[in-house]
């Protein structure tokens, strides 16, 4: 990555003068309560060293995964927001409000034009009045936001593909933010939420390589969604063994066994959770008994129910129980098969017996 | 009689440069037309036999039916055993079906069938009427009748595409960085994520079931109202074909040459 | 002549809230109005759905109080279907709702509410070795000495000095409303950074249980997390011994760290007396020790409070339709093609999304009209306060000891009367206080778990009932369950095993909501009323109040 510029240096590119930049920091100084005398300390800052400023916006969500966030353990959520990023703006966590936090977020947006990364949470309702931040239209908000932005990372299963908004019947016609951005890459972090480490693992990516991540083809980093849930299931071995838990609670589900016969989405989702475990690697659902509910996944919602197999009916939000159906297609056929034939056996006695009449 | 030099009006055929199939001479009223040469019907017998296999741990797979109360270590692998022989039916299914998809060249007339062609949807028509019970004959057809061809490529074509394709997209999942895992890595796009990828495989795996429940019925009626031998066909090659109904193979195959030869 | 002045968005808060104040001449509010603007409609999302998934479902209104819907959900199945579950359910779900608590107020204490009454700056001008001092005279807390603070003084200082200051960016630094010594600033910005390092350690106890947080798992009948001691897959001695290890962290954190900041801080707004609000007070109850249905055990008691008379606690019936019932007269709704009409009892409720707000961008809300996606539930026909300051009074009023005691000792302290607590701070106090409680009932919880197991008893669920063909035909049911900013109610209609009809009716919904068609105001609105803000610009009283309510707009609109 080209070396990232000062402050100081895009302040110049902006074409502002040195004793401008000086005036700006004395007025930055006054306004973060510090005395004059400490005004060379600001400039000296800002003119050598700078922490990539993030933006995080809330959409649709339920905040959820900025919980997740502030669970990181490694690297520590401390040092992510005070060593490695400057959050300018955060709903949860920003000191400001109101008018001065929306302001943080016009002066990013302005000031670190292609530079600032900007992170979002949940879902864009078709409908301005359904999502309203300072009184305008939040997705207005958010696609100045990414138009201007190094980089998008969309974090969690709304953001990524609409997620529970988005859930049939879909009320508020939420839709995932990858639809709104166009000249700025989007890396989605899929999940509800995702693991904390995953996406601060992002951001120190980031930060350590200074370059994107690899993706797949649907956006996700490939460090952390290459592989299914299934593919690295502490429970694989009963799976392959054919053991599985029929109930909970029952003698299979204390001993470890496959859930998959109680609804188990792990063979259909791609997350780091048999990996790398969740909230510091302690445990993560199906190892403390829960069958997946693919969280991860695009229209995980309406793939349910979860605790039972099912498939989709294509082009729907839709599932049936697939052998259910084929049975009775089977059925229908077989009944027509037999209907049918009665019929063909009458019509050839019925036929034979004119012809040997005539 | 139609124009023997004009292919296009028997909807049994696809491709000018077939060679005719052979026939021979029963007696003064019928013949014998070898329709299903060797290659078809070894295709027919192992794609039957590995789509059975795969049925049978398919929906094993997406069930695991058998009481897994049976307390057990994990050192048993019936499931992995299912998967294996679920995988290896996949490969022989596959492996049929190019050998198939060859001979539709190569083969006789009977091995091949075009649907772009107004005929072919004429002659299906005439048959759907015909199986409503709308109509007391059915255009005679020594191959396939249009509505089996249809059934053919909706079923054995389309679908076997869908079950390959699905197929190996879920057997590549764990390998998405592997030669296979990368030739079907665009599958996603047109089938949807993973879940609705399993989904299309199960659900057309019952199409199949269908297909076959239906098929074996057709064939049997087939026999049982022409006497052709339909049947046995399948197993020896052979029906067995009113003289007249072989005017136009004869026609079409041989154009020019005299009739007789075939009845020697 | 007022002023309408506007915060929008009310940060370090859950969701998206907008405040508008009208302010008179002499700078004191005279009417307020809260309005959430966002909505997603999730009570629609879950109709005809299993209802053994709702859970999931209704848990993603709100990653903050992660999993309190979940259990209100369950609950409400389980009501409905007349479902019994295990003493180890119940006791792990306790055990779960209150990490949610502990983690949630304490969360709240440092990272939401505390810098409105700590000034993060002025902690540059702090003499450390006063700090350790300090620090040492109210706690035994082991990192209290004098290099320690310099060490965080230092962070802030770096902080400070790369003029990025992130979080703390354009906050209202140096306001005349903070009244904290530097030296006090400090410990408290210590204090916040250790909260945060500690916040992440108690939730292990759900992703031990629920495999996950935010958002862990449950179900329907008990829970799926197998105990089994002697099994490598169950919950057994290793895991037990790290859930207990959690709960005495907790402990010790709460009564080491957190009480003491509380009490400190406190000392030196106690003069600050504004946002006590309502004074009707909302308590559904929980923290029951063995059987969720046996109410007279709750060790968090239900009542209902009316107009601060503690002389009497009202009881309620969350079943009866002339009780708990919501108003959507100001808000973005319809009810039956209406947009104004009677109240619903949540068996009978509708959600039907109607905006009629402004266009965006607008600079103020037509109050008159709908202004807001919070609907407006009401006890009686009355508003209601619910959190923590409810419970507190509730448990109070009907003469708690542990409660009493508690409180008693803490006035005594501040030297504060009782009606001192009916404020923002006194909310703020309550937590931390109930905070005590829950931390202290997560042991015992944890100990009779323990006691189970020791005496064979290893079951965790039901499944009697699992199967939908041993389900009645139509059923209704109600699951409540104390959540850390107050009283939560989902109520369920199923009909031939799917969700026909879903409601949930939220602390938040309760507090924040506007005002009803008699004109009674909500929680927030009542307790802004009055209060004095010393500069138009930088509204810090107003953010003070709101916070001390603990704000989730995701819960209250769902
Ligand atoms: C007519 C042909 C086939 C039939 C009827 C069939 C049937 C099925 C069925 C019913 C399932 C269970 C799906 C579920 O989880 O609900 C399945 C799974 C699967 N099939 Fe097939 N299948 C066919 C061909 C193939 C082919 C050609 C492949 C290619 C390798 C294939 C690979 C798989 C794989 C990988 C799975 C998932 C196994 C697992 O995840 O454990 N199948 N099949
Ligand atoms: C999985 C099971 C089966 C499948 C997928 C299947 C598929 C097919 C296909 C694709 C053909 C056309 C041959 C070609 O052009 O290559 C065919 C023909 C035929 N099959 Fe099957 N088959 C199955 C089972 C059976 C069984 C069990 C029978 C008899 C008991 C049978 C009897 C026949 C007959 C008689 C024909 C010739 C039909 C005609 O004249 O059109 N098939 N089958
Ligand atoms: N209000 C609310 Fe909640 C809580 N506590 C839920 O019931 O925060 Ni999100
Ligand atoms: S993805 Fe899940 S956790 Fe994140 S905002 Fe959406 S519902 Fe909440
Ligand atoms: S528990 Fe789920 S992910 Fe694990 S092996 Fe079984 S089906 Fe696969
Ligand atoms: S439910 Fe989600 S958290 Fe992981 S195990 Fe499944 S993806
Ligand atoms: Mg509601």
């Amino acid at each position: 990555m080209k070396k990232q510029k000062t402050i100081y240096e895009s302040a110049l590119d902006q074409g502002i003068s040195r004793r401008d930049f000086l005036k700006m920091c004395t007025a930055l100084a006054a306004t973060m309560g510090l005395d004059f005398s400490q005004t060379d300390n600001v400039v000296e800052a800002m003119e050598t060293k700078k922490r990539v400023p993030v933006l995080w916006l809330q959409l649709q969500d339920c905040t959820g995964c900025s919980e997740s966030f502030i669970r990181s353990t490694h690297p520590k959520i401390e040092s992510v927001i005070f060593d490695m990023i400057s959050l300018e703006y955060t709903e949860v966590l920003s000191a400001a409000s109101g008018v001065q936090v929306e302001s943080n977020l016009e002066t990013v947006i302005k000031k670190y034009k292609g530079e600032y990364i900007l992170a979002v949470e949940g879902s864009v309702p078709d409908n301005a009045g359904y999502l309203m931040v300072g009184g305008k239209s939040a997705k207005d908000t958010f696609i100045r936001a990414a138009e201007n932005a190094k980089a998008v990372i969309s974090y969690g299963s709304c953001a990524s593909w609409g997620g529970i908004p988005a859930a049939y019947p879909n009320p508020t016609k939420a839709k995932p933010i990858t639809k709104l951005v166009k000249n700025t890459p989007v890396i989605l972090v899929p999940g509800c939420p995702p693991i904390a480490e995953v996406m601060t693992g992002v951001i120190a990516h980031i930060i350590t390589f200074g370059e994107i991540p690899e993706l797949d083809v649907a956006g996700r980093p490939k460090a952390f969604y290459r592989h299914r849930i299934h593919d690295k299931c502490n429970r694989r071995a009963y799976f392959d063994a054919g053991l599985f838990v029929e109930s909970f609670d029952d003698e299979g589900a204390k001993q470890g066994y496959c859930l998959y016969k109680v609804g188990c989405k792990g063979p259909t989702t791609y997350n780091s959770c048999a990996e790398m475990r969740w909230n510091g690697g302690t445990s993560y659902p199906i190892q403390s008994g829960n069958p997946c509910i693919g969280c991860s996944e695009s229209n995980f919602w309406d793939n349910g129910p979860f605790f039972t197999r099912r498939a989709k009916v294509p082009g729907t939000q839709i599932t049936i129980n697939p052998d259910k159906v084929g049975v009775a297609v089977l059925g229908a056929t077989a009944a027509g098969v037999a209907i049918h034939g009665a019929a063909t056996v009458a019509k050839k006695k019925h036929d034979e017996k004119i012809r040997g009449e005539e | 009689m139609a124009n023997p030099y004009h292919l296009d009006e028997s909807s049994e055929s696809a491709f000018k440069n077939e060679y005719p199939p052979k026939i021979e001479k029963v007696n003064n009223e019928t013949v014998k037309i070898y329709v299903w040469e060797l290659p078809v019907r070894i295709f027919h017998w192992v794609n039957a036999a590995a789509i059975f296999a795969l049925m049978i741990t398919g929906i094993y797979i997406g069930n695991p039916f058998f009481d897994s109360m049976i307390q057990g270590e994990a050192s048993g692998f019936i499931m992995g055993w299912v998967r294996y022989i679920h995988f290896f039916s996949a490969f022989i299914f596959t492996a049929n079906l190019l050998v198939r998809l060859y001979w539709t060249f190569a083969g006789n007339k009977y091995a091949s069938s075009n649907l772009f062609r107004k005929i072919f949807w004429k002659d299906t028509w005439e048959s759907v009427k015909f199986y409503l019970f709308l109509k007391n004959k059915k255009p005679h057809f020594v191959g396939h009748n249009p509505l089996a061809q249809l059934s053919y490529w909706v079923v054995i074509g389309v679908g076997s595409i869908i079950m390959i394709l699905t197929g190996y997209y879920l057997y590549t999942e764990p390998q998405p960085e592997s030669f296979l895992g990368k030739l079907f890595q665009w599958v996603p796009v047109i089938f949807g994520d993973s879940f609705d990828i399993r989904s299309w495989h199960h659900l057309v795996a019952w199409a199949f079931m269908a297909f076959v429940v239906a098929h074996i019925y057709l064939s049997i009626r087939e026999d049982y109202l022409s006497k052709n031998g339909t049947m046995s066909s399948i197993f020896t090659g052979y029906k067995t074909e009113s003289k007249d109904s072989i005017e136009d193979i004869k026609d079409e195959s041989m154009p020019g040459e005299k009739n007789d030869k075939y009845y020697m | 002549m007022t002023e309408r002045i506007v915060v929008d968005p009310v940060t370090r808060i859950e969701g998206h809230l907008r405040v508008e104040a009208d302010i008179d001449d002499r700078g004191v509010i005279k009417d307020a109005f809260s309005s959430g603007t966002a909505v997603r409609g999730i009570e629609v999302i879950v109709k005809e759905r299993d209802p053994r998934d709702v859970w999931a479902f209704v848990q993603r209104i709100c990653g903050v109080c992660t999993s309190t819907h979940a259990l209100a959900s369950i609950r409400s199945v389980e009501d409905a279907l007349d479902i019994k579950i295990p003493e180890n359910a119940h006791l792990i779900r306790n055990i779960m709702n209150a990490a949610v608590f502990l983690h949630d107020h304490v969360v709240h204490f440092y990272h939401l509410h505390a810098l409105d009454w700590v000034d993060v700056v002025s902690a540059l001008d702090a003499d450390p070795k006063e700090t350790s001092k300090i620090a040492q005279s109210i706690s035994d807390w082991s990192n209290s000495s004098p290099g320690y603070f310099k060490e965080v003084q230092n962070k802030v200082k770096k902080l400070v000095d790369s003029g990025q200051l992130g979080i703390f960016a354009n906050g209202y630094w140096g306001h005349e409303a903070y009244k904290l010594p530097a030296e006090v600033n400090l410990m408290a910005v210590a204090h916040y950074l250790e909260a945060l390092d500690w916040q992440k350690e108690i939730v292990k106890v759900q992703t031990i249980l629920g495999g996950k947080n935010p958002h862990p798992h449950y179900v329907v009948g008990g829970m799926a997390t197998p105990l089994d001691i002697n099994s490598d897959n169950g919950i057994h001695a290793e895991r037990l011994g790290h859930i207990s290890q959690l709960i005495d962290q907790a402990n010790t954190f709460i009564n080491q760290v957190y009480i003491p900041d509380l009490l400190a801080i406190g000392s030196y707004y106690k003069d600050w007396t504004y946002g006590g609000g309502l004074n009707n007070y909302l308590s559904y109850g929980d923290f029951a020790p063995k059987d969720h249905y046996d109410i007279d055990s709750y060790r968090m008691p239900r009542g209902v409070i009316l107009n601060g008379d503690l002389s009497k606690v009202h009881d309620i019936d969350l079943k009866d339709p002339t009780q708990v019932q919501e108003f959507i007269d100001h808000s973005w709704y319809e009810y039956k093609g209406k947009t104004q009409d009677g109240g619903l009892h949540p068996f009978d409720g509708e959600t039907n999304l109607h905006y009629t707000g402004p266009e965006a961008p607008y600079k103020h809300l037509d109050t008159d009209q709908a202004y807001s996606w919070i609907k407006s539930p009401r006890y009686k026909g009355q508003p209601m306060e619910t959190g923590p300051l409810a419970r507190i009074m509730i448990s109070y009023a009907l003469g708690r000891k542990d409660v009493k005691t508690l409180v008693d000792d803490t006035l005594a302290k501040l030297k504060i009367p009782l009606s001192a607590l009916q404020s923002a701070l006194g909310r703020t106090i309550a937590r931390g206080l109930e905070s005590v409680l829950i931390a202290k009932w997560m042991r015992e919880d944890m100990d009779q778990l323990l006691a189970n197991i020791k005496n064979g008893n290893q079951v965790t669920f039901n499944a009697s009932k699992w199967e939908p063909e041993t389900w009645k035909k139509s059923a209704k049911g109600v699951g409540w369950i104390e959540a850390p900013r107050g009283a939560l109610g989902h109520w369920i209609v199923i009909e031939d095993g799917k969700t026909k009809d879903y409601q949930a009716v939220v602390p938040t919904t309760w507090n924040a909501s506007p005002r009803d068609k008699k004109g009674n105001i909500g929680a927030y609105e009542a307790s802004l009323k009055g209060t004095p803000v010393a500069d138009k610009k930088q509204p810090l009283e107003i953010i003070r109040i709101i916070h001390s309510f603990d704000p989730c707009l995701a819960c209250a609109v769902h």
